[in-house]
């Protein structure tokens, strides 16, 4: 038996940079994972690794300011190579009928201190000149850019490890229930105890805690990549979404462009592991052609699906939800950027007692959402269709 | 005691290395410029601490020879000790004299890898050898314009610790670290390398429990990616351990002494195996290979058949193989251009490929501007080229990336798993039924049988302590030499000899694939041939098997000609023609100069068995736990000795089609090199001639299952891999049949 300050179970970015800032303040920790840092089919091992500031919802928005400072200095901090770049983020409008959304988008970042500038057509082709020439209004903003998750939560496992945490990779892992309440986690068939045990856990969340009677309005939902072969690098500087479609597209370091958004992928039966839908890959690689017409000359050469947790509305779980146990689960397909505030502010609070940018993430506002609005939410089809 | 050079020992070293690699009269950096110097004396105190010694004689012994400082001699004296050196002359006697290699052969070796290791190793400092000599290192892939001959390749060197990490992968397969044995398995299978882990998705798939011992420990598959030295040094850096305490010793006929053997590729004794760095080739045999004697004695008449010549037919028919090979090509995501005979259209694909109900997963690669010069030229000569077929995806294929053309691939894990291996393949499925246990550490010595029936393998844990893992089944699928050496090592009262060895046959039949090579320099045009995989080649099959009038030639049988890629600087700056010196300006010149200009023409010949050939174990040489290594007797014989010079002949032609200046070729005779070992433990329908049947059943061992290239009857001039895989499938359903028809009289004598 070992006892610790905190335990971390996940070892994705949030559970990583949990454990990271616990540590460096010199608590005792365990992070806790059956597949080791971002193991598939999590989010931190599927994700696109978007650092996009601009166009969030106004509880985030504190969150992704501390971000914002922190991503240039982190490949430093954690001497690692996160492919960080920031080419900025490009969100276009291609009708005029989707010109509000920018200018909103504009305003809110504004009200919220996120620095996004309107670009017209001119201006775009300067940012990304071999996107599209029908892009007729666009909200860019610089600071944003894109890291690789998956390098992230392996460098904070590394550092995790070198600062003493105690690191349970690769085995079966659950919740460690004693009296009616968590008391910390069995990893590999060791009893782990800790006066806090953090679930930093994703899709897998609603299995761990469901022997406890906690039923969260989530969903795991399967979101595929796709990835193309070799381009010349430095095409395409920028991140890019568009207002009418499905769609995240940037350009990788190596000169493959990757392809998401919210296409959801087919689950297999198999845990939570989903695979690619050829039909939403189809749809998806078109929607980004026609912003970036190259495409329709490159050839996919890679595709994957990792499993999202996606809230119904949208916004995380973070906080206490029972005696012992701390959630940090439910980011919504947009958890990448926010990380390292997220990681630092839960550790605050774990410590401290508080943490006030996180009042709005609380789980208690899980009652107030009727039953039959998360049925229909969790049963919300996968097949998308035209 | 030293641990490292004195200033002095590195003043010596650095004199000799600045006139083996000297500066160039245009500037161009010498060894110690380029950072070879300090590579090697800082690898003498890390990993090739247990060669210090040998420096320290060196060194001692050109400072003698220099009359007291090398260093300090003028040129000319430097260099004339250097070619007595580079020639092991006896007149410098105090050079030290290693038994298996000259001392020139070691540093020689070392000075390469400092010159052109990736600089993260602490060698090609600033990428100056890199640079000097145009290989842009560690790149993420290249685009098919850039594969073009004599395209200018525009990118600055890079290292691998700059690549992205574009693929998304699964971890390393879950494994349990081996103590206590499980207990009793349907199918206990020795070695989790290729075959065991085919057999084991096989079994699974069938609801059979399956337990693997792998001696060595997990890994991901993707080691040594985009690293030349490591891949290629990592016997001497600590990697195959297993293997390397092993190696079998060679001889050409029985009554010469036998010495250790090069093994220069070395074998990969861990999970996965040599599925890691395959080179993915993924042919079929041709159907006329399963009858090879019949057919030929058909046509030419016995006496065409070698009288030193065991030459048998195997136990089944391509047909029989056909739905494996299926089966086989679709686990791998084979690409590949259908073939069949060149009618109605039909331009590519090989034309004597034997018949196939289903086309290949997915399209051929492409074809690089090397090998369309090939075909070309090769068209002329009236031959029919086609894109060899490979393991490797040209599109996605369950989870993993299709190739993007970098530069490392045969003996290097593939960084986006586009390249096959048991890691990417067969294991995640398999242990995703839930009813296969890997257990890595576990060393086994022995097969255990219990009235002559095998009942399980005897395994030693790291600890050093002995289990026994029961099988209803046991499978043995390690490599040829410990498939065979298992055998014989594992004695019972009814097999006195070993098992599947009461008629003196295990060992017998052994073949090992010889690499008579024809290289060609050209003068006009630069080949870009660092792009692209190994198996990106493109080949003929015309001068194969009996696809071609024997008729007065003098032997039976051919062998394939193919111009593949993957050419790496350390390995590169090796091959020299006759009369390059492996040292100066000459040297230098050269190899600056034709890097990018060198074509390779490799040359598959078909061996036949022979009654010289064989594996036993080795009266003297013993392995780290005191039990005797694998004695390998091999020559060619008259056929190939014959066969082989004009199948050089051939591709000499073909080279100077395709433009040539200049060409050499290597000896027919090229000896063991461990990829292609075959034979030793044969299938048969004869427990007089053979080990086994054809689905690896030993002959005289109830429960014992052998499987691998050790199964081989002959060996085509086709890469081996992919029928071995067939033919583990089908022996895991054989398996399944026995299984159930045991359970079915189990429960009708109940």
């Amino acid at each position: 038996m070992s006892t610790v300050d905190c335990i971390v179970m996940g070892a994705g970015v949030i559970g990583g940079f949990t454990a990271w800032n616990l540590a460096r303040t010199g608590a005792r920790v365990a992070l806790v994972d059956p597949r080791g840092a971002a193991g598939a089919p999590s989010a931190s091992w599927a994700s696109a690794g978007g650092l996009r500031a601009q166009g969030r919802n106004a509880h985030e928005q504190p969150l992704s300011r501390i971000a914002a400072d922190l991503w240039p200095g982190l490949q430093d901090a954690l001497s690692a190579d996160l492919e960080l770049s920031q080419g900025g983020h490009l969100h276009l409008a291609e009708t005029e009928a989707e010109v509000p959304a920018i200018e909103n988008r504009l305003a809110a970042d504004a009200a919220g201190g996120i620095a996004t500038e309107r670009v017209d057509a001119a201006q775009i082709r300067d940012i990304a000149p071999e996107v599209t020439g029908s892009a007729l209004l666009g909200a860019f903003s610089p600071g944003d850019g894109q890291a690789h998750p998956g390098r992230t939560a392996q460098a904070l496992a590394r550092a995790c490890a070198e600062l003493g945490v105690a690191c349970h990779f690769g085995a079966p892992a659950s919740l460690l229930m004693e009296h009616g309440k968590v008391t910390g986690a069995l990893a590999g068939g060791h009893a782990l105890r800790a006066p806090q045990t953090v679930l930093a856990t994703g899709a897998w969340t609603a299995e761990l805690v469901a022997p406890l009677g906690l039923a969260l309005p989530m969903r795991a939902r399967g979101l595929q990549m796709l990835l193309s072969d070799l381009a010349l690098p430095d095409i395409l500087a920028p991140t890019v979404t568009a207002v009418g479609r499905n769609l995240s597209l940037k350009q990788l370091r190596s000169g493959a462009f990757m392809i998401g958004g919210r296409w959801f992928a087919r689950p297999t039966g198999r845990g939570l592991q989903t695979l690619p839908l050829d039909a939403h890959a189809a749809a998806q690689w078109a929607g980004a052609a026609a912003i970036l017409p190259r495409l329709s000359r490159h050839k996919l050469v890679h595709q994957w699906a990792g499993t999202e947790a996606q809230s119904i509305d949208g916004l995380p779980f973070i906080g206490r939800a029972a005696d012992g146990l701390y959630l940090a689960c439910g980011f919504s397909n947009h958890g990448f950027q926010i990380s390292p505030a997220v990681g630092a502010l839960v550790a605050e609070d774990i410590l401290t007692g508080t943490a006030a940018l996180l009042a709005p993430f609380t789980p208690e506002r899980a009652a107030r959402i009727a039953p039959d609005e998360i049925a229909a939410f969790r049963d919300a089809p996968i097949l998308a269709t035209a | 005691m030293t641990t490292s050079l004195s200033p002095a020992q590195t003043a010596t070293l650095a004199a000799l290395f600045d006139r083996i690699f000297p500066a160039g009269a245009d500037g161009s950096p010498s060894a110690s410029e380029i950072g070879a110097v300090g590579y090697v004396s800082d690898a003498l105190s890390g990993p090739y601490a247990e060669h210090l010694p040998l420096y320290t004689e060196l060194i001692a012994a050109l400072d003698l020879a220099a009359g007291g400082d090398f260093a300090a001699a003028p040129t000319d004296r430097q260099d004339s000790i250097l070619a007595l050196f580079e020639a092991n002359d006896t007149s410098l006697d105090a050079l030290p004299r290693p038994s298996d290699y000259s001392a020139f052969d070691l540093i020689w070796r070392h000075l390469r890898e400092g010159l052109f290791c990736d600089p993260r190793h602490g060698g090609n400092r600033g990428f100056k050898g890199w640079e000097l000599i145009g290989f842009p290192g560690a790149q993420p892939g290249y685009r098919a314009e850039e594969q073009q001959v004599s395209h200018k390749v525009a990118r600055a060197p890079q290292s691998m610790d700059s690549l992205g990490q574009d693929a998304r992968l699964e971890s390393a397969p879950a494994t349990i670290a081996a103590s206590e044995p499980l207990p009793e398995a349907d199918v206990v299978i020795i070695g989790g390398g290729f075959v065991g882990g085919f057999m084991a998705h096989r079994l699974t798939a069938q609801g059979k429990r399956v337990v693997i011992l792998e001696a060595g420990d997990s890994r991901t598959g993707r080691e040594h990616a985009m690293d030349e030295l490591s891949a290629t040094a990592f016997r001497n850096l600590g990697g195959a351990k297993k293997f390397n305490s092993e190696v079998p010793t060679w001889r050409l006929r029985p009554g010469a002494p036998a010495r250790r053997a090069s093994m220069s590729q070395g074998l990969e004794t861990e999970l996965g195996g040599n599925s890691v760095a395959w080179g993915a080739v993924a042919m079929r045999f041709y159907e006329d290979d399963f009858e090879i004697r019949s057919k030929t004695v058909a046509k030419y008449g016995e006496t065409s058949i070698p009288a030193d010549s065991t030459l048998a037919d195997w136990p089944m028919s391509y047909r029989d193989l056909e739905p494996y090979y299926d089966m086989a090509e679709d686990l791998l995501g084979v690409s590949g251009h259908a073939g069949g005979p060149r009618e109605n259209g039909r331009t590519r694909g090989n034309p004597f490929e034997a018949p196939r109900k289903h086309p290949y997963p997915m399209p051929a690669l492409r074809r690089s501007g090397l090998g369309q010069t090939f075909a070309t030229a090769a068209e002329s000569l009236g031959y029919h080229p086609f894109n060899l077929p490979a393991a490797i995806l040209t599109a996605p294929h369950k989870g993993r990336h299709a190739c993007t053309y970098c530069s490392f691939c045969s003996r290097f894990g593939c960084h986006v798993d586009a390249k096959a291996s048991a890691q990417n393949t067969v294991l995640p499925e398999a242990l995703d039924s839930g009813l296969l246990t890997i257990l890595t550490g576990a060393r086994v010595t022995e097969i255990v049988t219990e009235d002559g029936r095998a009942v399980g393998a005897r395994y030693l844990t790291s600890d050093g302590q002995s289990h026994v893992q029961r099988g209803r089944q046991v499978v043995l699928a390690t490599y040829a030499f410990e498939n065979t050496r298992l055998l014989l090592l594992s004695r019972d009262e009814a097999h006195p000899q070993g098992l599947g060895n009461n008629h003196d046959q295990v060992g017998r039949n052994y073949m090992t694939r010889q690499q008579p090579s024809v290289y060609a320099v050209f003068d006009d045009r630069k080949l870009n041939r660092f792009i692209g995989p190994t198996a990106q080649a493109t080949a003929i099959a015309d001068l194969s098997c009996d696809h071609f009038d024997h008729t007065g030639l003098g032997f039976i049988r051919g062998g394939r000609v193919a111009a593949f890629n993957q050419y790496l600087p350390i390995e590169a700056s090796g091959v020299l023609p006759p009369d390059v010196p492996r040292y100066g300006a000459a040297w230098k010149e050269f190899f600056v100069a034709s890097y990018n200009a060198t074509m390779m023409l490799f040359i598959d010949p078909e061996i036949l068995p022979s009654t010289n050939n064989r594996l036993d174990l080795d009266p003297e040489q013993t392995d780290a736990l005191g039990r005797p290594v694998v004695r390998i007797t091999f020559d060619i014989g008259d056929n190939e000795k014959a066969m082989i010079p004009w199948l050089q002949d051939r591709a000499e032609e073909i080279a100077r089609k395709m433009g040539a200046a200049r060409i050499w070729r290597r000896p027919a005779l090229t000896g063991p090199i461990s990829t292609h070992d075959t034979g030793g433990t044969r299938m048969g329908h004869d427990p007089e001639t053979s080990v086994t049947d054809g689905f690896g059943r030993v002959h005289d061992t109830p429960g014992l299952t052998v499987i691998g290239g050790s199964s081989f009857v002959s060996l085509p001039p086709v890469n081996p891999a992919l029928t071995i895989l067939a033919l583990s499938l089908r022996a895991a359903d054989a398996i399944v049949g026995d299984q159930v028809a045991a359970d079915g009289k189990q429960e009708e004598i109940a």
